[in-house]
């Protein structure tokens, strides 16, 4: 969005717009008509970018949240593969745990 | 959060206020935290964390009168599903936050009835529960997010891929660990004879 100066004088407010994967300029007008669009153009852009930044910050909260989860989820991990270790098992070939030989209590 | 280390100078300091004999001198505004808001609670927590001796004076004060409920105050999966909640929630929709809260503790409560109740059993409860949390915000999340853009809906995508993985691995940990720790044939036997002495028959009984 802009004010251009034509060669026959006078100031006139574009709009300038994506149709089919190019940029073109809409004339708008000038005068009070250019005024009022302007503004209006300027409220909703900032509209735009208010609700872009509150995005951002929604998505950096949640972000921040999984983060510590995922943190939890490998403690928690680490506990489960100790207590099994402990229990006589073993993770075999990274699949599933089993029991170890010549083991044969089962306890936590 | 941010969570700042604290100095041990400045814990001795505040356990030493807490322990010495000066309850009258406590400030008349302190109220154990329990009794307080999480809104009213946060700055207290977040002082404390940040050093200030006060805020880490009733911090302490406040565990000391109410240890179970300052040892929930601070534990972990709970503080992690509150971070979740507040992060996929609107702030002013406390309805919405309290109702997603009980919930949570629903799904525990029977989870928890199914468990013989061992503290490994109870700590793969508490992760089932804090994903399928996450699973469950992160569904809403993908369902709203698909207005964005298409680079904003693909992060939903998989922020909501992930949390369902991970919620199936949780699952599946707890079903693993009660069956593997489910007592064999030996330990469930109800009854076990032997024919006579020095004999080599057994007779065993399952239940």
């Amino acid at each position: 969005m802009a004010w251009e100066t034509r060669q026959r004088g006078g100031r006139y407010y574009t709009r300038s717009q994506r149709q089919g994967g190019q940029v073109v300029h809409v004339y708008v007008g000038g005068g009070e008509r250019g005024e009022y669009a302007a503004v209006a153009d300027a409220i909703a852009r900032e509209q735009r970018e208010a609700e872009r930044a509150e995005h951002t910050q929604e998505r950096r909260q949640r972000d921040a949240a999984e983060a510590q989860l995922t943190a939890w989820y490998a403690v928690v991990d680490a506990h489960l593969h100790q207590a099994l270790t402990a229990a006589g098992y073993h993770h075999h070939k990274r699949g599933e745990w089993r029991r170890r030989r010549g083991s044969s209590t089962h306890q936590q | 959060m941010v969570v700042v280390p604290i100095s041990s100078e400045a814990i001795d300091e505040a356990t030493a206020a807490v322990q010495a004999p000066v309850e009258a001198t406590l400030p008349a505004s302190w109220r154990p935290l329990g009794q307080l808001t999480y809104d009213e609670r946060a700055p207290i927590f977040q002082a404390a964390q940040n050093g200030d001796t006060e805020a880490l004076r009733q911090v302490l004060w406040s565990l000391a009168l109410e240890p179970e409920r300052g040892a929930k105050l601070l534990d972990v999966p709970t503080l992690i599903r509150r971070n979740l909640i507040e992060a996929h929630t609107d702030p002013r929709n406390g309805l919405v936050r309290k109702l997603t809260e009980t919930q949570c503790e629903m799904v525990r409560a029977d989870l928890l009835a199914s468990c013989t109740g061992t503290p490994l059993e109870r700590l793969l409860v508490d992760r089932i529960v804090t994903c399928w949390l996450a699973a469950y915000l992160a569904d809403g999340s993908a369902a709203v997010g698909g207005q964005y853009a298409s680079s904003s809906a693909e992060y939903y995508l998989r922020r909501q891929d992930r949390a369902h993985r991970r919620f199936l691995q949780s699952l599946e940990a707890l079903a693993r660990v009660q069956r593997l720790m489910r007592p064999g044939p030996l330990l469930a036997m109800a009854q076990l004879n032997i024919a006579h002495a020095g004999s080599k028959q057994l007779n065993i009984t399952t239940p």
